[in-house]
This record gives C-alpha cells, structure tokens and sequence, in this order.
C-alpha cells in the first residue's frame, strides 16, 4: 500500500504513475534516490553491462502440451520502455480533509504476456528489443486496471 | 499454454519519488545544524590543445573527490578476496592499460573476452564507456568490474563496510559527499579520479603549443601529415579519437560467442549495422598500450598497420572509412610510409603521464 498524504483538494477523474525507472536515474547508477539501487536486486551485472535497472520482471514456468516445461524470465528495462500509465476512475473521486480516500489498483500479470509466445520464447530481456517492447506496452496499456475507488 | 508465476516484480519511480519526499518532509529537524566544511571544487586544467571537458553536474569535481577517487583506485579493498585493484588491471606506466591481450587476474581467475582499456581523457568520452558503449558514464560503469565475478566479484555491502573500518576514509567521504561512505559514492569518487587523468603533454603536444622549442623530425612530420589523411577519420581531432564505434573490418562473422565479443556494439544496441563496431581507442600513448585491439589480437603497431594495409574484412557493417583503395576495402601505405607513421604515433608517448607521482599509488610509502 502506498500512503500519499497533502495532495490537493479536489475532484479526481485519473491516476497517472510510471513503469521503470525515469532516464535520469536510469541512465547514471550512481544517482540513487529512494529504493533504487543494484543492492537490492533492481538491477544486475548483465543489465548492469546496458546501464539499466531492471523495470519489470516476471518469472515462472512455462508448459505447452506433452512436452518439459520450460523457466521463463520476462522482463523488461531501458529507457525506450519507460512508461506512463493513465487510468480513468470509474468515477470522480473528491480529495479533501474530510476523509481518507482509497484507490486500490490490479495488476493483471498476465496480460503482461499478451501477444507474446512464451513458450517460444521463454527468456526475454535486452536481446528480444521487439518482443520486450510488445511487454512494456502491455504494461502501459491492459494490465493495470481500478479495482476501486473511494 | 499454462503458465505458471513464480514472482512479479515492478518497479514504481514516480511513487517511490513521491514516498521520499514525504519523508524527508515528515523528518524532525535536527537540534543543532552540523556545519560541515566543503571540498574545495575544481575545475579540470585542460592543456590549450585540447577542447573544453564537458562537466558533470551531477558528480563535480573536488580536489579531495579526485584524490579519494585516486585512492580507492590503488585498493583491493574494492576486490572480494581484497587481493585485486581497479590498478591491478590499469598500470600507469602503461597509460593504464596492462599489457597483456586478455588477463586472468580477476577473482574467477578466468580469462577475461576483452582487453584492459587505456585509461586517459575519459572526461571527453561521453558516448558510453567499455569497447562497446554499454556504459553510459564512468559512475555506471564503475559498478560493473566491481561486482562481476569474473572481475572483482565483490559485494557492495561488505565493500561499504570494510572502507567504513578505516577512519581516513570515513572522514574523506564525509568532507567530498557530505554523508557516510556508500558504494554510490565510491563510484562517483572513482569516476573523479579517472575524469582527471589528462594526458596531453607528448613530444607531440609540444610541439603543437610550441613548448621548449620542441621540433618533429622530417620522418614525424611526414607520419603526421599521413596520419591526418588516412586515420584521423576516426582517430579524430586533438584527442585522437571520436569516442565513437567504428567496424575496422577485424571479422566478418559475429557469433554471439564469448559474451558477444565479435559482435561488438550490438551487443548493446541490437542494431545489425552495429556488428563488430567496436570504440575507437585513442592514438594517444599509443606506442605505451600494446597489444592492440578489443582483444588485444596484434602485438605490435607494424601489425596493426599491416591490418588496414591488407586484412581488412568486408562485412555489411565495415566502415567507409575502411574503403580508401580506390573503393575497394583496405587503407593503402607504402613500408616506408609506415615507417614514418609509426615515428609519428612514437611522438604521442606522454611521459609525464606516466610518471606523474600525483596519479599514482597513494598507498606506496
């Protein structure tokens, strides 16, 4: 949960944030600010060989019929795939003093993979630009949803 | 399909911004104001020949940044076993390269895919660092051959708490960024240090500033006037180098073996026309940093030269510059214009680069 305290009064239609790390911080390791940092796993040595964090990471199995399954890690960095996120609330929500307001989001992971053959290809990351691509948009566009607001 | 989720991590900035703020705003203020005294800011001393450094806002340069950056530079304490340093790859005497084509001195003790890259003008190389860019700037790249197991593998938490063990450091880091010591600010001193290894004082230099009344000889003069019409497409300018990739024809097949090495700058950027470009080095103390080439394949300047005169491979990515026999691919020089180009690059030698006791091992007494 994210407690965000002295926002404007006023009536709300939209929340915006991003996914991945802004090219400011993305671009130069050495400016840490908040929890961003290669100490606790946000990026890697082979992220690291790009100069990017790693902005979203998905990691499981993968089976297909009969055959073996397969581990799968898709993710995604750089700062092409930096993206902003708006979603309309279902309806106006009025921020005010009187009382707390509360917007819960989801995250549907799998449509994270949509349009993506995972079993085809399991592993994605810098080397599949296109197929990475294909994932910080679904990102942007179909996995977040407003369960509710209030 | 069934796809089975094992962990989802995401990672949110502009909330995490937002989260900071607030706690810095909710933090009490402290009873008394601790006046702590600043580094004394520099700017660097670039010699009249050379084009303005470009300056990083983000990590200015202090002289007490520079010579804690000069420190950690000479300390295994940055390796795991505390048995390696960033010089133990990077010798002065050798403008910071090491010698060898590929070493094994990291803590794997495997032998590394690419060669030691000289160590000098990094304040004007602003289009990526390693041979093929992957590093945006040096306070990036700094994490990189520290944390890599085949390099000095070490762990930033024990690095941080290891330096924290020594009170010089504990007191240099608190003077230059103001706060305790952290492996962001090792990179950022380390970045510093390197940012202020100019070297532009050759026989060369010289005679350009007109200093000491020094003269190149017929064969120099001559080299000179070669280099500047065969090279310095990519060698370019006073530094001798664009910073930029260039495919100089070494291959012509670039599998993704041994970390993509043949493949050059599309390992990072995934751009065909990016396959074996690798970044052009300087010809700057280039007698001083044998062997040559990302791999370090050619031991000599006679055998580099004999490369672009002879073997230059065509691939879709050899540069145009590499086309200069009428069209065909290769860069023709008779042996006696070889001769008087390697007397040129000879002139380029800076040694009071090398034996500039200011740079070097702090940790020798």
């Amino acid at each position: 949960m994210i407690q965000l305290s002295g926002v404007p009064v006023g009536d709300y239609k939209s929340i915006k944030f991003s996914v991945g790390v802004e090219s400011r911080y993305n671009d130069n390791l050495s400016l840490q600010i908040g929890e961003l940092s290669q100490l606790n796993g946000m990026t890697n040595i082979s992220w690291m060989w790009m100069t990017s964090y790693i902005f979203t990471s998905v990691g499981g199995t993968v089976k297909s019929g009969a055959s073996a399954p397969k581990n799968m890690l898709v993710e995604t960095g750089l700062n092409t795939n930096y993206k902003t996120v708006t979603i309309n609330l279902p309806t106006n929500i009025r921020i005010s003093s009187v009382k707390d307001s509360e917007i819960v989001l989801k995250a549907d992971v799998e449509k994270a993979l949509d349009g993506v053959d995972v079993f085809a290809n399991p592993i994605v990351g810098a080397s599949k630009a296109t197929i990475m691509a294909q994932v910080a948009t679904n990102y942007a566009t179909k996995v977040f949803t407003v369960a509710s607001a209030r | 399909m069934m796809i089975k989720i094992k962990y989802v991590n995401l990672k949110r900035i502009t909330i995490l911004l937002w989260l900071s703020l607030l706690i810095v705003s909710c933090k009490k203020e402290p009873l008394v104001e601790e006046e702590l005294p600043l580094p004394s800011f520099v700017k660097l001393a670039v010699p009249s020949n050379l084009p303005t450094a470009p300056e990083d806002p983000d990590n200015p340069l202090s002289k007490e940044g520079i010579e804690l950056g000069r420190r950690l530079f000479y300390d295994t304490r940055l390796s795991a076993s505390n048995r390696i340093s960033c010089a133990s790859c990077h010798h002065q005497e050798l403008a910071f390269t090491d010698g060898v084509a590929l070493n094994d001195k990291g803590e794997s003790r495997k032998v590394l895919h690419r060669h030691s890259p000289a160590l000098f003008n990094l304040a004007w190389a602003n289009k990526g660092l390693f041979w093929d860019g992957g590093s945006t700037n040096l306070e990036s790249q700094a994490f990189a051959p520290i944390t890599s197991p085949d390099e000095m593998h070490q762990d930033l938490l024990i690095m941080e708490s290891e330096l924290k063990q020594i009170p010089d450091y504990v007191q240099r880091f608190k003077l230059v960024f103001q706060d305790e010591i952290k492996s962001k600010y090792v990179a950022k001193a380390l970045a510093q240090f390197q940012r202020s290894l100019i070297s532009a004082n050759s026989k060369y230099d010289k005679y350009i500033r007109k200093e000491d009344n020094i003269q190149l000889s017929t064969l120099e003069l001559q080299g000179l006037s070669l280099v500047e019409k065969k090279c310095k497409g990519c060698h370019s300018g006073e530094l001798f180098t664009d910073y930029a990739y260039h495919n100089n024809g070494l291959d012509s097949m670039f599998s993704d073996e041994h970390e993509g090495i043949y493949q050059g700058r599309y390992r990072v950027t995934f751009n065909p026309l990016d396959l074996g470009k690798f970044k052009t080095p300087s010809l700057r103390n280039v007698a001083l940093t044998a062997p040559y080439m990302h791999d370090g394949r050619f031991n000599t300047l006679n055998e580099v030269l004999n490369h672009y005169m002879n073997h230059v491979k065509v691939s879709v990515s050899t540069d145009q510059l590499m086309y200069q026999n009428n069209g065909e691919a290769g860069i023709p020089m008779s042996i006696q214009e070889k001769e008087a180009i390697i007397a040129f690059l000879n002139t380029l030698s800076d040694f009071d680069f090398i034996n500039n006791k200011s740079i070097s091992n702090p940790h020798n007494k």
